[in-house]
Formats: structure tokens, sequence, C-alpha cells
């Protein structure tokens, strides 16, 4: 079981890399950087999936890729966040927001109109939200983590 | 919800996530933070 430090320095390193270099990292990118081996961090990616702070793939189901550093996706999606002079995807509609508000800086969202497929653009500027589409969520609060890949 | 609420909404549960002090809100603060940006009724509820 990953130490409490261990779980803290491994969720530092994931965020840093993604926020630096767009790309989600693997538990044997952070392992060296956080002092400790490959194993401990697959283990501390494993802790942080079981505590919601991130997300792994569903397959294989021993996976410790990452899926999701919410509000960062680890892949393409239909919500493309520009900030920061970088781009990043956020996993949904309000994950969109969310980089912004992570990185506490203006940004600008690309993405579709799920009913439509009319383009929208939207995202914060001097601070605050520009944009006219509303955020349509499927999944009630209580059972977001039901099933995160469908919410 | 709006775009305003979004924002307002991503604001409160990302704000601190690059910390290293970052933490989940606890079920409690989740419901106050539902709560003070307007966003109420059964679908909301935890």
């Amino acid at each position: 079981m990953p130490t409490d430090a261990e779980l803290r320095a491994v969720r530092q390193a994931i965020y840093r890399a993604i926020v630096d270099t767009a790309v989600a990292p693997r538990p044997a990118d952070v392992a060296a950087g956080c002092g400790i081996s490959i194993e401990r961090a697959d283990a501390a990616f494993r802790a942080l999936a079981d505590a919601h702070v991130v997300v792994l793939r569903q397959s294989p189901s021993s996976s410790t890729e990452l899926w999701a550093a919410p509000p960062f996706a680890a892949d393409e999606t239909g919500f493309r966040v520009d900030a920061n002079g970088k781009s990043w995807f956020g996993v949904c509609a309000w994950d969109a927001f969310g980089v912004p508000a992570a990185l506490h800086a203006d940004a600008r969202i690309r993405a579709a109109c799920a009913w439509s497929g009319e383009p929208i653009e939207c995202g914060v500027r001097d601070g605050a939200a520009f944009g006219t589409a509303v955020v349509h969520l499927l999944v009630p609060a209580a059972r977001f983590w039901d099933d995160i890949f469908y919410t | 919800m709006t775009l305003d609420q979004a924002w307002a909404l991503s604001r409160a549960w990302y704000g601190n996530r690059l910390s290293p002090d970052f933490r989940r809100p606890t079920v409690d603060e989740a419901r106050e933070i539902f709560e003070r940006i307007g966003l109420a009724g059964e679908f909301w509820r935890l």
C-alpha cells in the first residue's frame, strides 16, 4: 500500500507532466522522479484511481495507464481547451472549464453541440466565462462515479 | 447548467487540483458547492 507521501508525490508528478507536456505519464515515467520503484508507482496509480483522483483505462483490467487525470483527458475528446499557448482535452463539458480552473488561466474551448453538431466556442476570458452554450449532464450527481466513462 | 455555473463549479472543484495540498471535496463540501452555485433539485442531491 503506497504511503500518503508517495501518493502525493505521484499525484503531483502526474499533473505536472500533463500541464507541462499535455501527455499523460505512465507509472514508469514518474517513478524515478518520485524516488520509488515502478511497482510502487503502479500501486500509487491504482490507489489514486480507487480514490477517484484519476481514472485508469478499463482494458485490460490490470492497466495502470491513465484514461484521465480530471479535468484533463489522456486522449483527444470533443472538448479541446487552449490555454497558456498549449492545448489539452477536457473529459467532458464541465471538465473543459475545469482545465482553466486548474490552471488559473483564461482559455478557449472548442466543442460541438451534442444535439445539432454545431460548433461551439466558449471559454474563460479575463476570469469570466464567455459563450452562449449550456452544459447538459446525463447522470445525476450521486451516480457520477457509478460508470465514470459514461458520465 | 449555464456556462457561468460550469465555470463557478469548475473553480470550486478543480481550483486546487494542482496544489500539493489538494484533496477531493467531502460530500458535505460538494453539497455546499452545488447549493452556492444554484445547482439544486434531485439531480444534484448527494
